[in-house]
């Protein structure tokens, strides 16, 4: 299995108007996506996840840390990057109804992008637009539709069709189904999902939804101001979360049977509210809720300590575990 | 002063739209009841009409909003009545809502503690002793060091923290019955935990009716006594809390729970084939009828009464057509 | 294939009339805005036919009658006759045609320009670029347009040429500064970021993507604006800037008949009286055009 994409110690700091005072959005992050991984960044606001996505995109250009993608150091703001690379690597933004042109019609939307790296033009142009339409099953007569005429979920459609439409590899999904309604979000995972399988995309997934990534993802990483604190197979996080903070999430969710309320930790309930990524507590930062936490954690930011394979935990509570591997180019600190 | 049980009722709600393609008819006879202290979920999609039906309780529809037909009563007092093709609507008294997005409910140029003078001053009529009243609201809702609260601005708050705020308000209106439009969707996960525990405590405590709109089916569940299923302006199924998630009669119902990704991990599910109706020209019979892949000849003809199933679990469904009907506008 | 094309000829067009009728719609709500869209109309087919319609066309050109002079209105002169004899309502007709004259001109050069100022200000914004572009804006914006008039007639003769020319110098900058805030706010949403990320240059993004979501308060603004650039051509007029004697024009029309007030009052009053219908029939058109484009469902 290749490694498609690699964040390595990655840092992006907006400076505030203050001299020195910085907000610390990412701060220190590393994983791996794997080809054919759907590779879920899960946290609240302030975690980071969104801007490690814009990061990953080229939106933002990284303070510190490196983005390999493919084996090549894309770490630069999108305009220096070559224009091969912007094809390979696509965005689904979360809100349907900004991430569409509202002046522009369906085709022109979708063709815009094919336009561009395939160079086609008149009827040739038409027929690769009815080609994406089809694959996300929309009719051909959505063409010169306008994206007011058209309702929140067939919006998202035409965003992941213009995703598609320049052939990328490599997809970055932010909250793609957040605005929407649950019986219209099953529809797009599914196409999502579908698609995934049909090309052979990797899919880098940016949402809060637990419930969701829970079932379509392989692998998660949760973030919390700015750090990776627990990464590893979504399986296993779930069944087993180390990390008092996904204890805290997991127990926060609304869930509708009771055989999922089982499922939920019990241990750690939601207190306290989550600091400012301007003003982040030092030590470890999860520190201030979390219900185990002593001395040294208020001091000291843990390293991520290896508890089971391709599993990683940024926690003190398992410093002392015996089966502790430290592994020399994944620690910080 | 109120002598009966029911803080909040709602009957035959007939709301529609004026627009520029014709008359949207959203509302299609809403019946709806609420017990002092009881909190009810009212649980749908976008469009279904569930913001409408609490703006029609608040008087705070939209200006091209046309009420059909309905009665509201709130407290014992007849807030709307429409008799002979005449609206006759005031302002509630004792009914307060909290929104969706709390940083849009709040003024950003005036302190938290202007604010809530405005709600101490017009809405409890108290003209003394208002910064106690203040401090004791935003203790109610859990809010730390409420003196240093009176003089922040909205700006300097969290979301979390600007929803109990909101809520807080809400409470300084000395209400009996509280209307929470969404009150948690755009918060994180973990506050909205918070903020839902913190409603529910507080309507315990203070015997306080609710009505808790969301489209979270989650959320309702863990926060509300009963729920009411919405679909295009109609109510197809109430029932307790527990009843609707262990035993889903109607097929839009079923459909729902069925999208839902679950945590324990089987999979993403089908979705609802379809879309909502068209307002314009809805359905003549069941509006669901188009979606649902139980539908017969009649459905598509005639409305569904409400069948009763159980104790209190009422369907709006031919398949149940065996069960006890309910005449439309009669309660459990 | 032949039917493919038109039915799909037949698809687009049925999409662009449905917008255009949704779009009568939300304009003809208004009486006011119908009232506007009328007035307007009949003031520039008055303008473009004005030999036409006007009672005593000669009376636009070098033309005395000291027989008749200021008569007051009556049936055969509406709006009476000046201090030469003119039919005051046929020198009205023929002042039209200067004042639109004007405003499409101006326009015609200050919307491009200030568009194309705001546009590439806006989307660079941020950088040493945009504002040294913003701020020549600004030193432009500070001009008074009648002193620049006057200046500009100081050094070159007073014609109608000149005068526009002032004008342009001081109105082009309302536009940029317009589609620059316009532009700000759309530059970062996230469809402008989609489409820089596909790969599209920066030209095309600003012309492409980002301007025809400005078009509606521009349209908005040009419409209100053929009423301003015709009183302030109206106002160098006035002072003697703008079309020279014998052609009518409404300001210098005002001024003519200034020292006759009040026993002469029609001769001031009706011109005076024109310019407030014109500015009143643009403002209202100009009200409808906004709820058209801008108002939503």
């Amino acid at each position: 299995m290749k490694v498609i994409l690699e964040v390595q110690k990655l840092k992006k700091y907006f400076s505030t108007g203050k001299k020195g005072v910085y907000v610390k959005a990412v701060d220190g992050i590393d994983f791996q996506v794997y080809e054919g991984d759907v590779f879920a960044l899960v946290g609240e606001s302030g975690s980071g996840k969104s801007t490690t996505a814009y990061t990953v995109m080229g939106m933002y250009e990284p303070t510190a840390g490196k983005i390999i993608y493919k084996g090549q150091d894309i770490s630069k703001i999108h305009w220096k990057r070559p224009k091969d690379l912007k094809k390979e690597i696509q965005i689904v933004f979360q809100d349907p109804g900004t991430s569409l042109n509202p002046s522009k019609a369906v085709a022109q939307i979708i063709g815009a992008p094919i336009a561009l790296h395939r160079k086609v033009k008149g009827e040739e142009l038409k027929k690769a637009v009815v080609r994406f339409l089809s694959m996300v099953e929309l009719p051909s007569d959505y063409l010169y539709k306008l994206p007011r005429d058209i309702g929140g979920g067939e919006k998202q459609l035409v965003a992941i069709a213009r995703a598609l439409a320049s052939d990328p590899s490599f997809v970055v999904l932010d909250e793609p189904t957040s605005a929407l309604d649950v019986s219209i979000q099953a529809k797009i995972i599914r196409t999502l999902l579908r698609l995934k399988e049909e090309l052979g995309l990797t899919y880098l997934f940016i949402t809060h939804d637990l419930s969701l990534v829970r079932n379509i993802s392989n692998r998660i990483a949760i973030m919390y101001l700015g750090k990776i604190v627990e990464q590893g197979p979504t399986v296993d996080v779930f069944s087993q979360p180390a990390h008092p903070y996904t204890q805290m999430l997991l127990s926060s969710i609304p869930v509708v049977t009771k055989a999922e309320e089982t499922v939920k930790p019990k241990k750690v309930t939601s207190t306290g509210e989550i600091p400012s990524p301007v003003n982040v507590p030092p030590g470890c930062s999860f520190h201030t809720r979390c219900p185990f936490a002593w001395d040294l954690c208020k001091q000291v930011e843990p390293v991520n300590y290896q508890i089971s394979m391709r599993r990683w935990v940024k926690c003190h509570l398992y410093s002392n575990k015996e089966v502790l591997v430290k592994e020399e180019n994944k620690n910080e600190g | 002063m109120s002598t009966s049980d029911i803080a909040l009722q709602i009957e035959n709600l007939r709301v529609h739209y004026k627009v520029y393609r014709g008359i949207l008819k959203v509302l299609d006879g809403i019946n709806l009841e609420v017990k002092r202290g009881e909190k009810i979920g009212l649980v749908g999609e976008t469009g279904c009409g569930k913001t409408t039906t609490l703006k029609a309780v608040m008087s705070i529809l939209a200006r091209n909003a046309i009420v059909a037909a309905g009665k509201i009563h709130a407290n014992d007092d007849t807030i709307l009545e429409v008799k002979e093709g005449k609206v006759r609507q005031k302002l509630p008294k004792g009914v307060a809502m909290v929104f969706q997005d709390p940083t849009a409910a709040l003024n950003p140029v005036f302190t938290i503690g202007e604010q809530l003078e405005l709600v101490i001053k017009y809405a409890a009529n108290v003209n003394e002793n208002m910064r106690e009243f203040a401090i004791n609201a935003l203790q109610l809702a859990r809010l730390p060091d409420p003196e240093r609260l009176l003089s922040s601005f909205p700006f300097q708050l969290s979301g979390g923290m600007r929803q109990r705020v909101c809520i807080a308000m809400a409470l300084a209106a000395r209400p009996s019955i509280i209307l929470a439009d969404e009150p948690t969707t755009n918060l994180d996960v973990t506050i909205q935990d918070q903020v839902l525990k913190l409603i529910k405590r507080l309507s315990d405590e203070q015997k306080l009716a609710l009505v808790l709109v969301t489209h979270s089916l989650g959320v309702a569940r863990e926060t509300c006594d009963k729920i009411y299923v919405m679909y295009a302006g109609t109510i197809v199924e109430l029932a307790d809390s527990k009843e609707i998630f262990e035993q889903p009669l109607h097929p839009y119902t079923k459909g729902l729970l069925a999208s839902l990704p679950r945590l324990t991990g089987e999979g993403i599910a089908e979705g609802i084939r379809g879309r909502i109706p068209d307002y314009l020209n809805p359905p003549p019979g069941c509006r669901f009828a188009p979606r649902c892949d139980y539908a017969v000849e009649k459905c598509f003809a005639e409305k569904p009464p409400f069948y009763k199933v159980g104790d209190s679990h009422l369907v709006a469904c031919f398949l149940y057509e065996g069960a006890f009907e309910r005449k439309s506008g009669e309660q459990s | 294939m032949l039917k493919d094309l038109t039915k799909e000829k037949v698809e687009i067009s049925s999409a662009y009339r449905e917008r255009i009728k949704r779009g009568w719609y939300r304009f003809s709500r208004s009486k006011l805005s119908l009232l506007g869209l009328v007035l307007a109309t009949t003031i520039v087919l008055i303008a473009l036919f004005a030999p036409l319609v006007a009672p005593y066309p000669e009376h636009a050109g070098p033309f005395v009658d000291f027989a008749n002079t200021c008569r007051p209105p009556s049936l055969s002169h509406p709006f009476g006759t000046d201090a030469m004899g003119r039919d005051i309502l046929s020198r009205v007709f023929f002042a039209f045609r200067g004042a639109l004259l004007m405003a499409f001109v101006v326009l015609l050069i200050v919307v491009p320009l200030g568009t194309t100022v705001g546009l590439i200000g806006g989307y660079f914004e941020g950088t040493w670029f945009s504002t040294v572009i913003m701020r020549i804006t600004d030193v432009f914006l500070a001009v008074p347009p009648l002193v620049l008039a006057l200046a500009i007639a100081a050094l070159l003769r007073p014609t109608l040429m000149n005068s526009m020319i002032a004008v342009c110098v001081s109105w082009w900058p309302w536009y940029a500064r317009l589609v620059y805030g316009m532009t700000v706010s759309l530059k970062n949403e996230p469809f402008v970021k989609a489409a820089e990320l596909i790969g599209m240059n920066k030209f095309k993004i600003m012309f492409v993507e980002i301007l025809p979501n400005h078009l509606g308060p521009i349209l908005t603004k040009m419409t209100l604006d053929v009423g301003w650039v015709i009183l302030t051509g109206a106002s160098l007029s006035f002072v003697g800037l703008g079309e020279q004697p014998p052609t009518p024009a409404l300001g210098t029309m005002v001024s003519d008949g200034a020292k006759y007030l009040p026993t002469y009052w029609w001769i001031s009053v009706f011109p005076a009286l024109m310019i407030v219908v014109i500015i009143l029939a643009f403002n209202l058109l100009g009200d409808g055009i906004r709820e058209m484009l801008t108002s939503g469902e």
